[in-house]
């Protein structure tokens, strides 16, 4: 702070360290949307009640706004920011989603003696990628920009968890209704519990890492968790969650205690979310 | 972003124009009019009204003038409307107590919000006595001599741009700005060697 020219209007140094003193302070908070509503309404009143400074419906900044009238973690907020958000996700991570599991429904009945069955691990697959893609910013300087955003990190993860989230637990349960239709014996319980368990569990498991390591470390673990639960899946007893047989009731305590784990995990990682990624992603 | 197309963003009644408006102008002449007043409250209204003026008669702009210098003599002009306004009402000693305390904004908790980044209460009292006391040596001063003095020091305008702001000539802000620094060293400094 201080004059630039001070060769032409020289200021001692006990002036200028007073003069410092005098620092403003920040605009005080809601000061820009109030200044926004005031100008719309005083130019709407000029225009005789034509609205005038409004962002065109639909656009990213009329999501952004709306989700910063509210709390960071008011699901409102969260819901807004969801319909830009997809449009971020691009056409690819659909298709590849989908993909997937269709070869998961398709190779289940192939495989119907193995430890795991293909429509589980395509689903919890899909889900580790998906994360991995929608939180690919922490690792590429494009997380800059969104800090330049007037939102909170916590809604921006929030609404692109939730659409990776949703679209994947959509995907496999629609799955699951095909997979039933192939093969009638199978009980639907343990269908849904193999996919749902370690999906939440990876899910909770890869936010977390992405948020507070970099999303590179997010979906490398995730992948290896995953990997270690196929290739170890006959060694790992009731500890692999991918299991379609849910043999004792330790199997199925295992499987709530993993979804219990990843939904807090989940949980734990977005409350920080903010925090950790002013900080910047630690890679 | 360039001024140029953020006036034509502005005549065409564009979001974008108002949003950048706002992100480039409102921080700084918030800055500039809570040290023209002292108070936070009406530092925001005075700004608030500013950018309103500056949207609301933006034709009458000329091509050739500055945006930044046209807000900043709204809103210098707002200011001195302000005082003359308020001229007959002063301050209580107790008013200026709750003012030092609160950080001379206004607003409730300023000093402890800045004892939070890790100076001592006294440290924190210290600072805004001094703060209070360079406040009122700029209070001292007259609005002319004050608004050179702010704009030059804290808005680091050049003298080309303050003349476009105050419509004062040259050779006049350069000695209201060489008045304003004397007289502000002789309150400030010499009150402390004394």
């Amino acid at each position: 702070m201080g004059v630039q020219a001070s060769e032409e209007f020289p200021v001692s140094p006990q002036l200028k360290s007073s003069l410092d003193l005098l620092a403003a302070p920040p605009l005080p908070p809601g000061a820009r949307e109030r200044l926004m509503a005031r100008v719309r309404e005083v130019t709407a009143q000029q225009l005789g009640g034509v609205q005038a400074f409004q962002a065109p419906a639909g656009s990213f900044r009329e999501a952004m706004e709306a989700a910063r009238e509210g709390s960071p973690y008011q699901l409102g907020g969260i819901l807004w920011l969801v319909r830009p958000q997809v449009r971020l996700l691009g056409p690819l991570f659909w298709l590849i989603s989908i993909a997937v599991m269709a070869a998961g429904v398709l190779l289940t009945p192939l495989t119907l003696n193995a430890g795991v069955w293909p429509v589980s691990l395509g689903a919890v697959l899909a889900t580790v990628i998906g994360l991995a893609y929608s939180l690919r910013a922490t690792y590429y300087n494009t997380v800059e920009i969104e800090h330049s955003c007037p939102i909170e990190p916590a809604q921006l993860v929030a609404a692109r968890v939730s659409i990776v989230l949703f679209w994947n637990i959509i995907l496999a349960s629609a799955a699951t209704i095909l997979t039933m239709r192939l093969l009638p014996s199978v009980l639907l319980s343990q269908l849904v519990l193999s996919w749902l368990a370690p999906l939440l569990f990876l899910t909770g498991v890869v936010l977390w890492v992405s948020l507070r390591f970099g999303s590179v470390a997010g979906s490398a673990l995730g992948l290896g968790l995953w990997a270690v639960q196929l290739v170890g899946n006959v060694h790992l007893g009731v500890l692999n969650l991918f299991s379609p047989a849910i043999i004792s009731s330790e199997g199925l305590t295992v499987r709530i205690a993993a979804m219990g784990l990843g939904i807090a995990l989940s949980l734990a990682a977005w409350r920080r979310s903010s925090r950790w990624l002013e900080q910047g992603p630690g890679i | 972003m360039d001024d140029t197309a953020l006036v034509s963003g502005l005549i065409e009644h564009e979001d974008w124009a108002l949003v950048a408006l706002a992100e480039k102008y409102q921080g700084p002449l918030y800055g500039y009019l809570f040290r023209m007043t002292g108070d936070s409250y009406l530092a925001e209204d005075l700004t608030q009204e500013t950018i309103i003026r500056a949207i609301t008669g933006i034709r009458q702009l000329r091509q050739d003038s500055s945006l930044k210098a046209w807000l900043y003599r709204i809103a210098s002009n707002l200011a001195k409307d302000h005082f003359k306004r308020a001229s007959s009402v002063r301050e209580s000693p107790s008013d200026q107590v709750v003012a030092v305390l609160d950080g001379g904004d206004g607003r409730p908790g300023a000093a402890l919000a800045q004892g939070q980044r890790g100076m001592l209460p006294e440290e924190v009292l210290e600072e805004k006595m001094e703060a209070a006391r360079v406040r009122a040596a700029l209070a001292a001063l007259t609005d002319r001599h004050r608004d050179v003095l702010l704009l030059r020091y804290y808005e680091e305008m050049t003298i080309e741009e303050i003349t476009e702001v105050t419509g004062a000539p040259m050779g006049t802000v350069k000695s209201r700005l060489h008045y304003a620094i004397r007289k502000l060293e002789d309150m400030l400094v010499e009150e402390e060697v004394g």
